[in-house]
């Protein structure tokens, strides 16, 4: 059955929120372990560093509540997905202790990237091409893998809590 | 060398005639014009050689077995020299069958390892060395068509099993997999199994605490139990939904059983049991909405109702 707010699949929505949970939950771990090994624990610790990397950053404007536009606001999620992806894959390497937990965590993001875009497939509301990771900084020291991974992993958490809640709103029976 | 074997084969099915040669050559200085091949089965000698000599000067010697029903024996070609006997050469023969399809092919996704955890039956031993390898691709609709190729799933020997690791998997996509068995004699497959990983996780059983009385919560009503639950901490992520079943422990009682309850529970007051009995509880949880596996009964809970 599609679900009312939109023409996508119960199950596929079931499946996002979901993936979605799981990859929180490993950005949780990484966090805590981020903080337990390098006791680096707070990104507002971080912004002058994060403002000389210059991390990119992902937009949801096409979820937005107020003008929900479902083809441009799939578009948004994959690609926000996609730049993560690229994003975890610059920090690895980032020390031994922390690259299972990392490793999990860009496993469950693509396999997110892959079910959103396979879907927009299905539905025809794919673009004619893949989009590509965009610009990733080069994370140059074992300390700025590690700060990275805090910056980008406190991204992620925020993009995912506004992916989380569209997807809520579009499984709404 | 004095003298060689000829096989026509090293492995052959078991049951199957087989005919074999041994052949000595006219420079091997034990030969005479009465020489005879003897021929011996690990231990045992054979009746039944023909004996020739060929225009070469060779001495060539034919045994044929109708039925060889040996899954592994030592040939000896051997010349009678002095009192005894001479080995000239040896070759080892097995014999067996052809690999059964393996069948029962099943998996469950193992949420602590994050693998794909397959296991199968071999079926009836070939009495061969059989390699049994776990084969899978990823696909879209209907499984058949092939999209990404996943690496083979090579068990240790001797095991059923194969666990695909979580690198090569994709939770929530399409996966074809089958066993493949492989020995001398022969190829099979066992049927395909259309599955997607995450809809195979099989949860570990939540677990159950007795709810501790506390002054500020009234006690429980005669027959009332309280007791909470929690689900098994790497599936929290998941959508559940469990079952408690519940039995006086004295007594022929079957279960009762209370369906459809959350995956997690700060405070659950079960009544309609007798009073000041000692019951047994058990709950299991599987995925839902999403398909899913039960996860096995939790350890069992003991708690004793209030008195009337």
């Amino acid at each position: 059955p599609l679900s009312p707010a939109s023409s996508l699949p119960q199950s596929f929505l079931l499946k996002c929120l979901e993936q979605v949970r799981k990859i929180q939950a490993d950005g949780a771990e990484l966090q805590e372990r981020l903080c337990a090994t390098h006791k680096l624990c707070h990104p507002q610790e971080l912004v002058l560093l994060g403002h000389s990397l210059g991390l990119p950053q992902a937009s949801l404007s096409s979820c937005s509540s107020q003008a929900l536009q479902l083809t441009g606001c799939l578009n948004q999620l994959h690609g926000g997905l996609v730049l993560y992806q690229g994003l975890l894959q610059a920090l690895a390497g980032i020390s031994p202790e922390l690259a299972p937990a990392l490793d999990i965590l860009q496993l469950d993001v693509t396999d997110l990237a892959t079910n959103i875009w396979l879907q927009m497939e299905d539905l025809r509301m794919a673009p004619a091409s893949l989009p590509t990771q965009g610009t990733v900084p080069t994370f140059t020291s074992a300390f700025q893998r590690r700060a990275g991974g805090v910056l980008v992993v406190s991204q992620l958490q925020s993009f995912l809590e506004l992916a989380y809640r569209v997807l809520r709103y579009l499984a709404e029976p | 060398e004095c003298g060689y074997i000829s096989l026509p084969a090293p492995i052959i099915r078991l049951g199957d005639p087989i005919t074999v040669s041994c052949i000595i050559n006219q420079n091997c200085t034990s030969l005479g014009p009465e020489s005879q091949i003897r021929w011996k089965l690990d231990t045992e000698l054979q009746p039944g050689g023909r004996q020739q000599h060929l225009p070469n000067g060779t001495l060539q010697s034919t045994i044929t077995f109708p039925h060889f029903n040996y899954s592994r024996a030592l040939l000896s070609c051997c010349l009678h020299w002095g009192n005894g006997l001479q080995i000239l050469d040896q070759a080892e023969l097995q014999a067996g069958y052809p690999p059964p399809p393996p069948y029962n092919l099943s998996c469950l996704l193992n949420l602590t390892t994050n693998s794909l955890k397959c296991q199968w039956e071999p079926g009836p031993d070939t009495h061969l060395s059989t390699h049994f390898t776990l084969k899978s691709f990823k696909s879209r609709g209907n499984f058949q068509t092939q999209e990404d190729s996943i690496p083979d799933c090579v068990p240790e020997d001797g095991q059923n099993h194969c666990s695909i690791p979580r690198k090569h998997l994709q939770l929530y996509q399409n996966m074809s997999i089958w066993v493949q068995a492989k020995n001398a004699l022969g190829t099979s497959t066992s049927p395909k199994l259309c599955l997607v990983p995450m809809d195979m996780v099989k949860l570990e059983p939540p677990t159950l605490w007795a709810l501790e009385p506390s002054p500020e919560v009234a006690p429980p009503q005669p027959g009332c139990l309280r007791l909470r639950w929690e689900t098994w901490k790497p599936s929290l992520h998941i959508e559940q939904k469990c079952e408690l079943r519940h039995q006086p422990q004295r007594g022929e009682s079957s279960w009762d059983l209370v369906g459809a309850l959350p995956s997690r529970s700060l405070q659950y007051e079960l009544c309609g049991l007798l009073p000041s009995t000692a019951y047994t509880l058990q709950m299991r949880c599987t995925r839902w909405p999403l398909p899913g596996r039960w996860s096995d009964w939790s350890p069992r809970l003991e708690l004793t109702t209030a008195q009337q």
